[in-house]
């Protein structure tokens, strides 16, 4: 079954797929009535066929989402040097912070504690990779590498950026 | 202290109590690699796989990685002995002046790593 959709990978009930860009896709057989099916409303009804795309793939963007706010809580739990060599646990008001932001995200990234007190958010698409590191006081660092090029900043966080940046990596897929 | 290019050079992923945090889709991620103190790994020093792995897994419960001493010099990253109680232990530094790895250094290790034990 092939269909269109635009979304991160996501973690479906333990069964990995992979979604991106505009491009057809090949979902597992066994995935299928798992999640939606594109075919027909495809061939038969774009109007249709977009309108079931936008609420399965806000369907996904939830899972996704949700998947990630269940790592936070995990990070959430991390006590004073977890990495035993003295990495501090993150404050309730940081992982707060980081939870807002993911849900004005369009697509959902990989999410990650640092020893660095920050959190580092990872998206990664064939030569390509974007990270974004959240600090506690707010700061943002964003670093950007592929094939061609490479750069980084530090500005303060703002997820309008992050967004500019997101759609960007994805733009040029 | 003479480091090999292809000496290995192993680290525990903590904390061991959340396995899976710092892993997606197989692969580990450079937020394993990001210490203000300096990376800590072990190095291999003449000695079979196995034997550092487990030597490791003595005083760290977390899953191991290794990378190469000559992935840290392919991003010019610093490998330094530092023994302790651990005659095996060192420290991959940034640069001279800086103990943490850069973005780009993270992660070309990262990409780099493979896992030798859960």
């Amino acid at each position: 079954m092939n269909g269109y959709s635009y979304a991160p990978q996501v973690l479906v009930e333990n069964i990995n797929i992979s979604i991106w860009g505009t491009k057809p896709i090949d979902i597992k057989k066994e995935n299928e009535n798992k999640i939606f099916s594109y075919h027909n409303n495809m061939e038969t009804n774009e109007e249709n066929y977009n309108f079931h795309a936008t609420s399965k793939n806000q369907e996904i963007f939830n899972m996704s989402l949700s998947r990630n706010i269940k790592k936070l809580e995990k990070i959430a739990k991390l006590e004073d040097n977890w990495n035993d060599n003295g990495a501090k646990r993150f404050p309730k008001e940081h992982l707060d912070t980081v939870t807002e932001i993911l849900k004005k995200l369009p697509v959902q990234p990989s999410v990650f504690p640092t020893a660095l007190e920050s959190v580092q958010l990872e998206y990664e698409e064939k030569d390509k990779y974007l990270e974004f590191n959240i600090y506690e006081n707010n700061q943002l660092d964003i670093y950007y590498e592929s094939s061609k090029d490479s750069y980084e900043k530090s500005v303060p966080l703002d997820s309008k950026i992050m967004i500019q940046e997101i759609n960007k990596f994805y733009n040029e897929l | 202290m003479n480091f090999k290019s292809k000496e290995k050079l192993y680290r525990a992923v903590l904390p061991p109590e959340e396995r899976e945090l710092f892993w997606e889709n197989g692969k580990v991620s450079s937020a394993a690699f990001k210490d203000p103190k300096g990376l800590s790994v072990d190095r291999q020093n003449n000695r079979n796989n196995i034997d550092c792995i487990e030597y490791l897994k003595e005083s760290k419960r977390g899953p191991i990685v290794s990378i190469q001493v000559k992935h840290c010099n392919e991003v010019d990253a610093l490998v330094l002995s530092k023994p302790t109680e651990n005659p095996h232990h060192c420290e991959i530094h940034g640069s001279e002046t800086k103990k943490v790895l850069s973005k780009k250094q993270a992660k070309y290790l990262a990409s780099m790593a493979k896992k030798e034990s859960n």
